[in-house]
């Protein structure tokens, strides 16, 4: 398998009695940018949540970096902390990174705003902002857009493709959108079966 | 009397929804209620029309301003104070910890929750005799007797508490690496705050009653003592100064105290 930011050789994972993830071989390059489809219940959010370091209760063996950032299907925010204590809390950022990330993601000036105050396309932004901030090596994006309209989807995307271009962080996108995966990722690789096995590979 | 041993059942606190002010009226209603109360009771007291069955407030009053002065009324409540707060440390520190520990692990809590229902069903009279039975009558046992009957309903509170804690907000602190302190202070406790300041508020309501009582069983000094000793000599006036004078300082201490930490708790949830 090649050598790559993030190297997962997966033998099986089973949840209980029932196997849900079968033999994965799957590797991120540094810089990569990877779509992680297919149908819904496929497997796709507990590959991610393996990578993540979340589920460890898996056969196989995973080579993960130290720095990991993940923009989870829900904001998930600290509520009692405001915007920009949500990032240096969570990452260790000072002041002044967070002000500019908060900047870079259309947040400016909505430091002091705690999440409840702000509308849900900002908290994504701000979910967005506290990722960039750990200043990872591989970025892990589970659904990030879903249940946002489509204007939002698109706002979204268009500053998720610019930061992480900007940032050429290697990363791993969990969608069912074949128009996500198009737009944001390098390679798009599909899971599907029963247990789940990556039936196939492509670049856009 | 009433006592305080039937209390104990089915207290247990939970956070409020959101914090909230008053609902119309603001301090006026509260205080012309307390009015309202002097009045009942004043008319009472001028139908029984023996005031050693039941003085009026016109006798209570001015005895209690004496008892304040001139007797043992300040050093009595001091003893009381240093219970209920010795005791209410306890069955905080205790009975967080506990619930906590339950809330998070399944087998635990299929292991005691067996005895916390057999704690809870447990008259506070039965533990405080027992306490003093066994320790003797003495300031340890006084304290852990109280403590003793508090800690069951502040497991109930925190176990609550801690299964209601966010499992994705847990996520998100372990993929970003946070140090376990950080988790605590500013994921977890948060989370817990809530229900931290409800078990304490009921927490004290109950414990100052219990003190009372173990102080009027096997104390030589406090309130309870002081009601115990006038209660023998058929003394109402007394037993009512005493009595007032506490439950005038306990609702200050909630007011002062309790109110603005359980507010403070849940503000952030206002949004």
């Amino acid at each position: 398998m090649a050598r790559g930011v993030i190297a997962l050789d997966l033998a099986s994972k089973h949840f209980g009695d029932r196997p849900v993830l079968g033999p994965i071989a799957f590797a991120v390059a540094p810089g990569e940018a990877v779509a992680l489809t297919g149908p819904s219940g496929a497997g796709k959010t507990t590959l991610l949540r393996i990578l993540a370091g979340l589920d460890r209760d898996f056969e196989g063996s995973l080579s993960a970096p130290a720095r990991i950032a993940m923009v989870f299907q829900e904001p998930t925010l600290l509520p009692w902390r405001d915007a920009a204590a949500n990032i240096m809390l969570t990452t260790g950022a000072d002041a002044a990174t967070a002000e500019r990330l908060l900047g870079e993601v259309g947040l400016a000036g909505r430091g002091a705003a705690y999440p409840g105050q702000l509308s849900l396309g900002q908290q994504r932004r701000l979910a967005l902002a506290r990722a960039l901030a750990a200043e990872p090596e591989l970025l892990l994006l589970d659904e990030p857009f879903v249940s946002l309209d489509p204007a939002l989807v698109e706002e979204m995307l268009t500053l998720t493709e610019a930061v992480l271009r900007r940032r050429r962080a290697a990363s791993v996108l969990v969608t069912h959108s074949r128009a996500e995966a198009e737009r944001l990722a390098d390679r798009i690789v599909t899971l599907g079966g029963s247990p789940a096995r990556i039936v196939s590979e492509e670049r856009p | 009397m009433s006592s305080p041993a039937v209390e104990n059942r089915d207290r247990i606190a939970r956070p409020p929804v959101r914090s909230g002010g008053r609902r119309g009226g603001g301090p006026w209603v509260a205080l012309a209620s307390i009015a309202l109360l002097i009045a009942v009771w004043s008319v009472a007291a001028l139908v029984q029309r023996d005031p050693r069955i039941l003085p009026g407030p016109w006798i209570v009053g001015p005895l209690t301003w004496h008892e304040l002065v001139a007797g043992p009324l300040l050093t009595d409540i001091g003893a009381t104070l240093r219970r209920v707060a010795l005791s209410f440390l306890i069955a905080m520190g205790l009975g967080a910890g506990l619930g906590i520990a339950m809330g998070r692990s399944s087998r635990l809590d299929r292991w005691l929750d067996p005895w916390l229902i057999f704690f809870l069903n447990l008259p506070a009279l039965v533990l405080i005799v027992l306490a003093y039975l066994w320790i003797g009558l003495n300031e340890t046992a006084a304290v852990l007797a109280v403590a003793a009957n508090k800690i069951p309903t502040v497991v109930v509170t925190m176990r609550e508490g801690a299964r209601a804690l966010d499992p994705k907000l847990a996520d998100m602190a372990r993929v970003f690496r946070m140090t376990p302190l950080a988790r605590l202070r500013h994921v977890e406790a948060p989370q817990l705050a809530p229900y931290v300041a409800a078990a304490g508020r009921s927490g004290i309501a109950l414990i100052w009653k219990i003190v009372l009582v173990v102080e009027f069983l096997g104390r030589s000094n406090g309130v309870g003592f002081r009601i115990h000793m006038y209660f023998q000599l058929f003394d109402v006036a007394r037993v009512l100064a005493y009595a007032l004078s506490f439950v005038a300082v306990m609702l200050l201490i909630e007011a002062a105290v309790f109110r603005p930490w359980e507010r403070r708790a849940t503000r952030w949830r206002a949004g």
